[in-house]
């Protein structure tokens, strides 16, 4: 079974008082098992966006990464935690390259993520081991749940290229125009 | 004389013959959570898909992952392949052993007490004694995207065989299926279709152990044989098919490995032969489509043997050259084939001999779970400076599924012998010793059963 959050962050709106809409969709995909763990978002949109204050939390527990798929804003901080009995690693070979070292039970470590793209995470301890981070430029993302349905809320009114990161599949781009106080549908159907 | 003893079985025609050793692998069935029906008819005679999934060394057309419902321990995330050479290449196992077991044989019956095939079984008129016969355990999985496995150890009274312990390593080029390469031990692929593609018989092409019709007792080399080996194969466009390798061979000894192998083949129409592409077919007939396959093959092999005649070892030397076609026309299917051998040190007096070996399966599928077929062998052995002696079988039975992997066959065996060599015709998977100049006998009636899990 493979631990995802359905949507990670729920960003401030980019400005509080002007009103938002949704993005709600369905991904789809020929093997039913691929549904899960598709990170939604939203390219090159306009502005700056500061990230959240508060770091997302990446557990260590029952010898699994939990969730498997994070996403997460660029600049945001995450906090690796082990819950086992016995050590764990973390160390990523994508992008920054990063080892943050071995620790024990009930020790946490951070990791600010700097840069934008895929991090698979590893620990050298457990090959079995994995989970991925997918760092993004701005809040305007979601993730798939078991049943492939995600959310964006909070997202300006305007037209968008809505993409996808899969772990398995290719990338999806597709154009959306979201209204405000309205939800905006999305199907989309992931193909090899 | 063929046609007249054609006629003479129909009439005969309790049609149903000997139940095949159980070749099914309910650890595929495991893997993908699917029934044997997506890869069987009567097992273990492949539906297309099925043919597809075992040329693909073991894996599903398209991804392959996409279709495995088994959980899998990951020894080794994927993310390791970019750490390589600093870390192990990753790979998987099944959450659960991948094996399976099924057991096999039959009740005989010999109608015609003085039938060489129920003189064989001292006279008896009913015969319970193989009535499980042999056991197999089978393994089956893959231990990454790239390489899979296919095991079988067999079980007997004589004790326990290595027939299969393959290492299959797909796709190693980016054109998918064009270039894998099997090695370990097990058949050389000498036609684009499964070695036990029959419903009433052991195997599709019929055996041919020359040596072991002139008596040896030593290990008798034929083109089923299961050897050590390593092969390159592979499919093109879905519609070609090679494969060229090398075996160990059969010798009494140590000997430089000499023997290789080489396929072509081709399908027209029907489901590609890799089984990609729109795989739907027909939907309530998954066996059913409009297709011909041809193959040829050539086998080159030198074996050290006893022989039997001369009591001392020899070198033989053997050429094979042989063709196979399948055609297919909804539930109806023919199989045909022949291959020649050129030996020359075989005979019991050490002299060259010419051995021909021919088929023919028809069948047709009434249900899916019911499938009559007439099947026809014939061999013939041409010494040098001798006269030629042949051999007629012809088999019609029909194979039925009570479950899906529970199997019963029953096949009627109708022999006519021109002659035997000085083995009999035992190693041509014959049993009429003729005394006279020919006979003609119904060898036995046979009701097969196997069952795996």
């Amino acid at each position: 079974m493979t631990a995802v959050a359905v949507t990670l962050a729920f960003p401030a709106p980019a400005r509080a008082a002007e009103p938002t809409g949704t993005i709600t969709g369905q991904v789809s995909t020929k093997a039913p098992k691929l549904r899960a763990g598709v990170v939604v978002f939203l390219d090159k949109v306009p502005g700056s966006f500061r990230p959240p204050a508060r770091p997302v939390v990446m557990d260590q527990q029952g010898m699994k990464f939990a969730p498997h798929i994070l996403a997460v804003q660029k600049g945001q901080t995450v906090l690796f935690n082990n819950h086992d009995a016995v050590r764990h690693n973390i160390f990523s070979p994508d992008n920054e390259k990063y080892n943050l070292g071995t620790w024990g039970q009930g020790e946490s470590k951070p990791h600010t993520f700097g840069t934008v793209g895929v991090y698979h995470q590893l620990c050298n301890v457990h090959p079995e081991m994995g989970a991925v981070i997918v760092v993004l430029e701005n809040p305007f993302f979601g993730v798939t749940g078991e049943d492939g349905t995600f959310q964006i809320p909070n997202v300006p009114p305007g037209k968008y290229t809505l993409k996808t990161w899969s772990e398995k599949l290719p990338e999806r781009s597709e154009t959306v125009t979201v209204t405000a106080g309205a939800p905006t549908n999305v199907h989309l159907e992931l193909v090899r | 004389m063929r046609a007249s003893l054609i006629g003479c079985l129909l009439v005969v025609a309790v049609v149903l013959l000997p139940a095949a050793p159980a070749q099914a692998i309910p650890a595929f069935a495991r893997k993908y959570g699917t029934s044997c029906q997506t890869c069987h008819v009567v097992y273990p005679k492949l539906t297309p898909f099925g043919e597809a999934f075992r040329r693909n060394g073991f894996k599903f057309p398209g991804r392959d992952e996409d279709y495995i419902k088994q959980e899998m321990v990951p020894l080794g995330q994927d993310a390791y392949r970019s750490v390589f050479p600093n870390a192990v290449w990753p790979g998987v196992v099944p959450t659960s052993p991948p094996l399976a077991l099924g057991f096999n044989g039959f009740v005989g019956f010999h109608p015609d007490k003085s039938s060489a095939a129920a003189q064989a079984d001292n006279g008896s008129r009913l015969t319970l004694g193989s009535l499980i016969e042999e056991a197999h355990l089978w393994a089956g999985g893959s231990f990454s995207e790239h390489i899979s496995y296919f095991g079988e150890l067999t079980f007997a009274d004589g004790g326990a065989e290595i027939e299969h312990a393959e290492l299959h390593f797909n796709d190693l080029v980016s054109a998918q299926h064009l270039v894998n390469v099997y090695v370990g031990k097990g058949a050389p692929t000498l036609t684009s279709f499964g070695a036990h593609s029959s419903y009433i018989a052991d195997a599709i092409m019929p055996t041919l152990s020359v040596t072991a019709l002139y008596g040896t007792a030593s290990g008798s080399f034929n083109v089923l044989g299961q050897y050590n080996l390593v092969e390159v194969n592979g499919m093109a466009n879905g519609r070609f098919i090679y494969s060229v390798g090398a075996t160990s061979g059969e010798n009494i000894d140590a000997r430089t490995a000499e023997n290789v192998h080489g396929h072509l083949g081709f399908k027209l129409g029907g489901m590609r032969l890799d089984g990609e592409g729109d795989t739907t077919g027909n939907a309530e007939k998954p066996w059913a489509e409009t297709a011909l396959t041809v193959d040829v093959f050539g086998y080159h092999s030198v074996s050290r043997y006893t022989n039997a005649g001369l009591m001392m070892d020899l070198s033989d030397r053997a050429n094979v050259l042989g063709a196979n076609a399948r055609g297919t026309g909804g539930s109806f299917e023919i199989n045909a084939g022949v291959y020649q051998e050129w030996h020359d040190h075989a005979t019991a007096t050490g002299g060259a001999v010419k051995a021909l070996a021919e088929y023919e399966e028809l069948s047709y599928i009434v249900f899916p779970w019911l499938v009559p077929a007439v099947r026809l062998e014939w061999a013939s052995l041409l010494p040098d400076g001798g006269s030629r002696i042949t051999d007629l079988k012809i088999l019609a039975g029909a194979a039925a599924l009570v479950r899906p992997n529970l199997k019963l066959t029953l096949v009627g065996q109708v022999e006519h012998a021109d002659g035997a060599p000085e083995g009999g015709w035992g190693a041509a998977g014959g049993s009429a010793a003729p005394t006279a100049a020919s006979v003609t006998e119904l060898e036995s009636i046979q009701l097969g059963v196997a069952f795996a899990f």
